[in-house]
């Protein structure tokens, strides 16, 4: 059975597996789709997908957008497998990526980057970085601690002696 | 804060403090994306956020102000010494006193900071003549500086395997690097008196592009897999007659424009290797001098080509002699195994013809020929596929 499923993957990861997110929803994904994830392409390399992928760290509504992403994203990740169907264009891809992170907001934003670094989907987590921190850029201190519910726990004293300390930074 | 406080501000939703709750390596990475001086202003958010700055993998310093000097002193003194993955030193100096301090941090970084990918534009800096020292650089990007001397000679950095330098003047008199895979040179000047000569021998991908001065000598790439070149206008002085082309004495006075073998060409001997070549130059350089065509001189000696682009640059010259280059030698010089050859070009002119009876009379049947028309800006492109 495990060669069997080897074999299967020379025919441009037809075979399909399980992903199952920490509120038991199941997604039903090629193996090609599921390999951009260095996590489960390690566990597919060490056959032990066979009963479903269990991520207990990954909500449905998460996975579900992750799925999506993977989906979008296996024609330049699975460029090998010939047999894929007509991969999108960068440009779809692109527009896809712009309109999926700018819909992103707190709290979901930050769930999705945990979500990519725990399933290890490099190009994800470079892009919810990525922006994070456009909303972080051209803010004031202040600015920050708004976007992102930042709770300032110095004192007025102590923030003072830090912004002191670092003067050479906050001098324009 | 306890994994589980740490999941109920992931979990709770609403206003809860999420970007705090990311454990510190991907705090790190988000930082990653920003300025320095923004970074390193985070450490007054909260106290979660004091210390972080000093320890992200990335430094970015572009489009610096006059306190340049002040900011890069503290920010490379006060940071942790934690290897660095990238860093990006992009910025102009107010004052000729900060040249060597420019020197310094650069060599800071390299040495102190085990940087990996290595971006430096700093506008009109003379990189300091000592030759690089890590075993860590794997990139390194130059531009709009002046790199002499033993700069280029990267013998101490065995992870090198991609250099890219753009508007930068070269005087050097070699360029050397035993594991370099990747090799762009585009709009540099060689000011070298002699002829800078690359010596590269683990090359894959190589763009050389509308270069000024002295055109380079390529030493044998054995590995090359594509390779772009394109020549600007009046300057490409490839051939030279005398007896060891390549290593040309100070002012050689036999080196001229591109021709076959017979005067020693530069350029091509280096190339012909390359089972992917991709050439742009002046129509006259690749096609107009009768027997002495390049074209030959690389259906010849290049036995691995696969795929051949030759991209004429738009010339306006109506007048033009532009003639067919008939195969004087009678016989093919075009390899057995060519399989298709593509000419794609704006308009199919006298000129696409008469490049297409010449790639016949180098051997290459007609049927085997297939004309496409492109928008391209440039008159006509030719792909020459050889299947091995």
């Amino acid at each position: 059975m495990a060669a069997a499923a080897a074999e299967a993957t020379t025919d441009g990861g037809g075979k399909m597996i399980i992903l199952i997110s920490a509120d038991g929803k199941r997604f039903e994904v090629t193996e090609a789709v599921a390999s951009q994830s260095q996590l489960i392409s390690n566990m597919i390399e060490d056959d032990c997908t066979e009963n479903g992928v269990r991520l207990p760290n990954v909500d449905g509504d998460i996975l579900t957008m992750v799925v999506d992403y993977c989906n979008m994203h296996a024609g330049d990740a699975a460029a090998a497998g010939d047999t894929m169907k007509a991969s999108s264009t960068e440009e779809e891809l692109k527009k896809f990526d712009a309109e999926l992170v700018q819909a992103l907001e707190n709290p979901v934003l930050f769930k999705l980057i945990l979500a990519a670094n725990f399933l290890n989907i490099k190009s994800l987590l470079d892009m919810t970085c990525q922006r994070v921190a456009d909303m972080m850029s051209g803010k004031t201190p202040e600015q920050m601690r708004e976007t992102f519910s930042i709770e300032n726990d110095f004192t007025p004293e102590e923030e003072a002696a830090i912004r002191q300390e670092n003067a050479w930074a906050f001098d324009d | 804060m306890s994994p589980e406080s740490k999941k109920a501000a992931v979990e709770g939703g609403g206003g809860g403090d999420h970007i705090g709750a990311l454990p510190d390596a991907l705090l790190h990475h988000v930082l990653s994306f920003l300025q320095s001086k923004e970074v390193v202003r985070t450490c007054v958010l909260a106290r979660r956020w004091r210390h972080l700055w000093k320890s992200v993998p990335v430094l970015r310093v572009t489009g610096a102000d006059e306190a340049i000097h002040k900011f890069m002193d503290h920010l490379l003194l006060l940071r942790e010494r934690s290897p660095l993955e990238a860093c990006v030193f992009a910025f102009c100096l107010y004052s000729k006193h900060d040249a060597p301090f420019a020197n310094l941090w650069i060599r800071y970084v390299i040495l102190s900071c085990q940087v990996r990918v290595l971006t430096l534009d700093i506008i009109g800096l003379r990189l300091i003549d000592l030759p690089v020292v890590s075993g860590f650089l794997t990139t390194l990007e130059l531009g709009g500086m002046s790199v002499h001397g033993k700069f280029l000679d990267f013998s101490s950095c065995p992870a090198l395997e991609e250099l890219k330098m753009t508007k930068c003047t070269i005087s050097a008199d070699k360029i050397s690097s035993q594991s370099l895979k990747r090799l762009s040179i585009c709009e540099c000047k060689f000011k070298s008196d002699g002829r800078t000569v690359i010596s590269v021998p683990s090359l894959l991908f190589l763009q050389l592009i509308a270069f000024k001065g002295r055109t380079p000598f390529l030493e044998d790439m054995p590995l090359l897999v594509t390779a772009k070149v394109i020549l600007s206008g009046y300057h490409c002085t490839d051939y030279c007659y005398s007896s060891d082309p390549g290593y040309c004495p100070i002012g050689c006075t036999h080196c001229y424009g591109i021709d076959d073998g017979s005067a020693g060409c530069v350029l091509l001997k280096g190339l012909a290797d390359a089972s992917n070549l991709e050439l742009i130059a002046d129509p006259k350089v690749w096609f107009e001098s009768a027997e002495n065509c390049a074209l030959i001189c690389i259906l010849q000696h290049s036995p691995f080509l696969e795929k051949l682009t030759l991209q004429l640059s738009k010339k306006p010259d109506i007048n033009m002699r532009s003639r067919a280059i008939y195969n004087s030698m009678g016989k093919s010089c075009a390899s057995d195994n060519l399989k298709t050859v593509e000419v794609k070009c704006q308009d199919i002119d006298k000129k696409v013809h008469k490049l297409i009876m010449s790639l016949n009379s180098y051997g290459i049947p007609l049927e085997k020929i297939n004309i496409q028309q492109t928008n391209e800006s440039y008159e006509c492109i030719i792909y020459v596929k050889v299947k091995l």
